[in-house]
């Protein structure tokens, strides 16, 4: 049903309240809506050519109708688009089916708008194409808002692949463990993604005498930097280059937003490297501090046991100083034969290397030195200390005994402080038993291997034992039940065991007394 | 009796010390027998034997002290001479309180040791001599008849005797003729030689 235009008042269309499909196709109404709506409206015939346009329509061309209709519309397609344009209309109109294209048109004022055009085929009563009538729409200003919604879009997606970047780095940082060469080289590789066109982006970072270089890295053109700097002073570089040529962008190839991610990834390495440098120079100092802490109690230790030492040394001395008396006079009263003389000189040194021995193993067990791990046999370990543990039981009048399972596999360890640790529990035992009747006057040391993968040191008083509330304080650095020592012993020794991966703990005896015991990983498997 | 050769019994748990000792021992032509422990000693222990003792004053197991005190309850006279070292000084004090001879400390000088020693022995030799005449004189007063014995034991009292023939009802000339007879058998020259004889063996 088609409405008749002439049934509508043509010069006040809107008076009567009738809807638009109602209000007549006669061409006065058309050319009255044609004015009135900001669409440009144009009529061609078959081959294309403007049969028709509004007045909007030759606004938004920049022509005068005239103009409009002697020239084919598509030469106010602007010459970028027009080849596609036209590609699109040929399509549509060889098959007569509806025309819509986007595209920019060029008045020739050289003014540039974006419009949408939407035509719909018109046929003639037997059915041929006619013509077809098309609408203009200025969308410049939505295409503005569409390019800066891309725009925003693409910034958005830029701020994120930087934050992706930075927050990279901060996990990487996380999970490197403090080193410096894992987080430099996992960061450079983390580079490329975040520029533009990471397929052809390489990285490199430098740092003092380091180099970490993306596996694509090499010396090009294009290439951006910045610089990192700890604590003020330039140390090293982040680096990023174009392995091909690519359009100018705001800083050579590269974007503002690059600029500002390079920065701040160096700003970021810098911050790291003066955090990591902070950290590993307190692990220094607690490690220096740790290791002189563990030397003092080791020479404390031994400070304690003076006096048997001084017996120790005694003892060969008395038997040099004797042997040598006796053969001076044998030999004033010419009362000796030469394999006599011979004899007690041998014996003589015998014992000065004794009492040398003594001497070299205690200077073995105070020397100053670094920590230094190495395969030992606990067993022989405890054999070297044996000789001065049991000169300080006998002073103390307790026994020192061994248990020492046989064949035991070597454990990786610091020899001397492992001896340390067991020289500290056996002296603690000998103290405990100082004001005890309890017999057996012993201090048991044993070394069993415990289920595979460890070596269990046990060392058994049956002494006083350990007052009630022992467990919280027994450990804790100046702890002490004794009236001499510093109460260090037991908490460097616990930290040296557990530095080696055992652990130190204590039992009360049933019968009396106290056990230690602590275990050391075996060397390997 | 015969005294027998003394000889120097070492006691020390430091077998070079044992050693050397019965070395420079030997030099002086001093017999000498070592011991690693006091209960080795104790074993071989035997009280007819002269000599002396050296010893070490801290010893595992039984200490130096201690074979001191097993020996005193024993009623041995062996002269002590400790030895020690220079920690122990104040146990070594104390054995010389409960009546060693002296004490060393280790290293010493061979001299100081030999001086200690030959004193000792002397020492052990007087005691052993004071034993024998102790003997000696309870000996001769078990030849002493009942009689006689109660006229000594009075006359060693002071007793004049008149006194002591009326506390036993006899005649002053019976008590004459025990008297005589108690300084025969006694073989004192002198009453006073009697005295010191019988107040001595009291002691």
């Amino acid at each position: 049903m088609k409405p008749d235009p002439r049934r509508g008042d043509t010069t006040s269309p809107m008076a009567n309240g009738r809807r638009g499909s109602e209000l007549g196709t006669g061409e006065p109404v058309k050319e009255f809506l044609s004015q009135l709506v900001p669409i440009g409206i144009m009529r061609t015939d078959a081959s294309g050519h403007c049969t028709h346009v509004n007045e909007h329509w030759c606004h938004l061309a920049g022509l005068s109708t005239d103009e409009a209709l002697e020239e084919a519309w598509s030469q106010t397609v602007h010459p970028d688009d027009r080849d596609r344009v036209l590609g699109e209309w040929e399509t549509a109109t060889s098959r007569a089916v509806e025309f819509r294209s986007d595209c920019r048109w060029q008045a020739p004022s050289g003014k540039v708008r974006w419009v949408a055009t939407h035509a719909l085929p018109v046929f003639d009563g037997d059915g041929r194409l006619e013509g077809y009538v098309g609408a203009v729409q200025d969308v410049t200003d939505q295409r503005r808002a569409e390019e800066e919604l891309r725009r925003l879009a693409h910034d958005l997606g830029e701020r994120v692949k930087e934050l992706n970047c930075l927050f990279g780095i901060s996990r990487i940082v996380e999970d490197a463990g403090g080193s410096l060469d894992r987080i430099f080289m996992q960061t450079v590789n983390l580079l490329p993604p975040s520029w533009e066109y990471p397929d052809i982006t390489c990285a490199r970072i430098t740092l003092n005498d380091s180099e970490f270089r993306t596996p694509n890295f090499r010396d090009t053109p294009w290439k951006q930097s910045a610089t990192i700097l700890v604590h003020g002073e330039q140390a090293g570089a982040v680096e990023i280059g174009y392995l091909e040529e690519r359009p100018e962008g705001d800083e050579g190839p590269f974007l503002a937003e690059e600029r500002a991610l390079v920065e701040a990834v160096a700003e970021r390495l810098g911050h790291v490297v003066e955090r990591i440098l902070g950290e590993q120079r307190l692990k220094e100092r607690e490690d220096e501090l740790r290791k002189r802490l563990t030397h003092l109690t080791r020479v404390s230790t031994v400070g304690e046991m003076a006096s048997s030492i001084a017996h120790e040394i005694n003892q060969p001395l008395t038997a040099i100083a004797t042997y040598t008396q006796a053969c001076r006079r044998m030999l004033n009263a010419r009362a000796a034969d030469e394999t006599h003389v011979q004899e007690i000189l041998a014996r003589v040194t015998e014992e000065a290397l004794r009492a040398g021995q003594i001497v070299h193993r205690l200077r073995h067990l105070v020397r100053k030195r670094e920590s230094v791990r190495a395969e030992c046999d606990i067993n022989q370990l405890i054999h070297e200390i044996e000789h001065l543990a049991s000169a300080d039981a006998r002073l103390h009048d307790v026994e020192l005994r061994l248990q020492l399972e046989r064949d035991l596999p070597p454990i990786l360890a610091d020899g001397i402080q492992i001896q340390q640790v067991v020289l500290n529990l056996i002296r603690n035992g000998i103290d405990a038993m100082e004001e005890t009747d309890a017999e057996p006057r012993q201090v048991r040391v044993r070394t069993t291997r415990r289920k595979g993968k460890e070596i269990e040191v046990s060392v058994h008083d049956n002494g006083c034992g350990l007052p009630e509330n022992a467990e919280e304080e027994l450990f804790e650095p100046f702890f002490t039940t004794k009236t001499t020592g510093m109460g260090l012993g037991l908490s460097i020794s616990r930290s040296i065991v557990s530095l080696h991966g055992g652990s130190l703990w204590f039992e009360r005896n049933a019968e009396g007394g106290t056990t230690f015991r602590f275990t050391v990983p075996l060397a390997a498997d | 009796m015969e005294p027998s050769q003394p000889t120097v019994f070492i006691v020390d748990d430091d077998a070079a010390v044992r050693d050397s000792l019965k070395f420079l021992l030997r030099s002086v032509g001093l017999g000498a027998e070592t011991f690693a422990s006091a209960d080795d000693f104790l074993r071989s222990y035997d009280p007819q034997r002269a000599g002396c003792l050296v010893l070490d004053v801290r010893m595992p197991g039984m200490s130096g002290l201690e074979l001191q005190q097993r020996l005193w309850d024993l009623g041995s006279s062996l002269p002590i001479v400790f030895l020690t070292a220079h920690a122990d000084v104040p146990m070594a004090v104390e054995a010389v309180k409960a009546g060693a001879l002296d004490f060393l400390q280790k290293p010493f000088r061979d001299q100081d040791l030999l001086d200690r020693i030959q004193e000792a022995l002397q020492r052990n030799a007087d005691v052993r001599e004071q034993l024998e005449a102790r003997k000696d004189v309870e000996a001769r007063i078990a030849s002493l008849t009942p009689r006689e014995r109660q006229v000594m034991d009075r006359v060693v009292d002071g007793k004049a005797n008149k006194v002591i023939a009326r506390e036993l009802g006899v005649s002053q000339r019976t008590v004459e003729i025990h008297r005589a007879r108690v300084m025969k058998k006694m073989r004192a020259r002198s009453l006073s030689r009697l005295v010191q004889m019988v107040v001595r063996l009291r002691a």
